[in-house]
């Protein structure tokens, strides 16, 4: 899908809500159009996975009724994707529990597997449990991915608590650099973008 | 005599041999029938280091790509995982949480080491089935119950050996009663506290299984106008709550005296006996 498609179609599940987490959702659009579902996915911050729903979507795995029923009252798909939900491998939400799930999910299964998580899971002392477990096991199927999108909800890290970036050099992970809401004006590298605003 | 844990695992161990779905993962901690699995089945063992957050998540994984997880720790430091148990459970897989050392096993080590809360933890994961062994059997018991379990399990062991009570145990009851030499009203405990209510003559009852409470023994302790509930737990949410919510949701008038920890932190130093008696001043 290409990367204007998918931001348009996450633009459009976010006001249909009237409510999620803009910011993340929108700076993980350009890689997740570009990685696609064909590979195991896990995004261990589950307040941005919603932008896979599109892609599932088009895939034929939801349906248009998950679609126009997104966070409605007795539809399937819900602002945090759980496992319940057709193509969504594990739930996520509490941040730093993904690559977990994922390091177990490499294990058991050799097939390829991607795990985004944001560069606020990496204040979780649980993240760096789990790098630790994946370097070990040298989980070589497992591709870890940090969302630097440069902002926490209080501001950007540097401000409040900052991340030691070099103590990632051991573990075979990759950092992108994105922009948070990205390509929508209201919100494009605001922090207070985290949670919804409407954009007009 | 045995350890319990040794008996739980050696159960795992025998059927791991056939099936690889099961995988052992510890968070270094170890146990000598672990050493046997560790040499003797490399591939289904997992060390995981002292992370049990970690742990419990990659338990999460493997359970979802169709294996069958057993996680492995000291009982006080799954409660720094509560909130991995917590999505663990709500992710409905198959995964065996094998605490060893309930209630006040470390005796002697301070309340970082006392699992003195872990019941009212667990009772609260949604779906989980929560039991306490007294006696190697019960935990074999319980360990062929994890084998073919569809959701969360969680075994509390004791830390030492502990006299056997029954016979090979095939069914789960959920709770065995010890009648001794006369019809007073019962006390229910779970693990060491069976044996110690025993050998003070009481009648005893085992609830080796606390969530789900099972409908018989509401029935049968509806019978009584009070019992009594012995439990190395604080008040809040412990064995003693739920043998109350179970006889209040039953609609049973039995009245339930409870002893638990004061609520206040055991610093004492001493036996497990020691502590019991200086925590209730007996």
């Amino acid at each position: 899908m290409l990367p204007e498609t998918l931001r348009e179609r996450c633009v459009a599940l976010l006001t249909q809500a009237d409510d999620g987490h803009p910011g993340s959702v929108m700076s993980l659009v350009d890689f997740v159009a570009d990685l696609g579902i064909k590979e195991r996915l896990v995004i261990s911050e589950g307040h941005a996975a919603m932008v896979v729903y599109p892609l599932l979507h088009e895939a034929g795995i939801l349906t248009d009724e998950d679609i126009s029923n997104f966070r409605k009252v007795g539809g399937r798909l819900t602002m945090f994707p759980h496992k319940g939900i057709p193509g969504i491998l594990c739930g996520c939400g509490s941040l730093g529990n993904g690559i977990g799930y994922a390091c177990g999910l490499a294990m058991a299964d050799p097939s390829p597997i991607t795990c985004i998580i944001s560069e606020g899971e990496l204040y979780e002392g649980a993240t760096w449990e789990a790098l630790m477990f994946a370097r070990h096991y040298k989980l070589k199927n497992l591709r870890i991915v940090i969302n630097k999108n440069d902002a926490i909800i209080m501001g950007k890290p540097e401000d409040c608590l900052s991340i030691p970036w070099d103590a990632l050099e051991p573990f075979d992970c990759e950092v992108i650099q994105t922009v948070k809401g990205k390509g929508v004006p209201a919100w494009e590298g605001k922090a207070s973008s985290h949670y919804w605003s409407r954009i007009s | 005599m045995t350890q319990q844990r040794e008996a739980f695992i050696e159960v795992l161990f025998e059927a791991a041999k056939k099936d690889p779905r099961i995988i052992f993962l510890s968070a270094d901690f170890g146990s000598p029938s672990l050493d046997v699995w560790r040499k003797e089945l490399p591939a289904q063992f997992v060390h995981c280091g002292i992370s049990e957050q970690n742990m419990i998540n990659v338990a999460v994984g493997l359970a979802l790509a169709g294996k069958r997880p057993f996680v492995f720790a000291m009982s006080p430091f799954f409660l720094r995982a509560y909130e991995q148990l917590k999505m663990a459970a709500m992710h409905q897989v198959p995964i065996t949480v094998i605490s060893v050392g309930a209630g006040l096993s470390y005796a002697g080590s301070g309340p970082t080491h006392y699992a003195t809360e872990d019941i009212a933890c667990y009772r609260t994961l949604v779906g989980a089935q929560l039991y306490t062994c007294s006696t190697v059997n019960q935990a074999k018991l319980v360990a062929k119950a994890s084998l073919v379990t569809h959701g969360m399990l969680i075994a509390r062991l004791e830390r030492g050996e502990l006299p056997e009570l029954y016979p090979e145990m095939d069914v789960i009851h959920g709770y065995v009663a010890l009648q001794q030499t006369n019809d007073a009203a019962p006390a229910i405990a779970c693990g060491y506290l069976v044996h110690w209510l025993k050998n003070k003559g009481w009648n005893v009852i085992d609830l080796y299984r606390i969530k789900p409470i099972s409908p018989q023994l509401t029935a049968f302790l509806g019978q009584f106008p009070y019992v009594h509930t012995f439990e190395e737990q604080y008040a809040a949410g412990g064995m003693g709550a739920a043998v109350m919510e179970a006889l209040a949701d039953a609609g049973k008038k039995t009245l339930v005296i409870r002893k638990t920890l004061p609520d206040r932190p055991i610093y004492e130093n001493g036996t497990r006996d020691e502590l019991l008696k200086a925590a209730w001043s007996l």
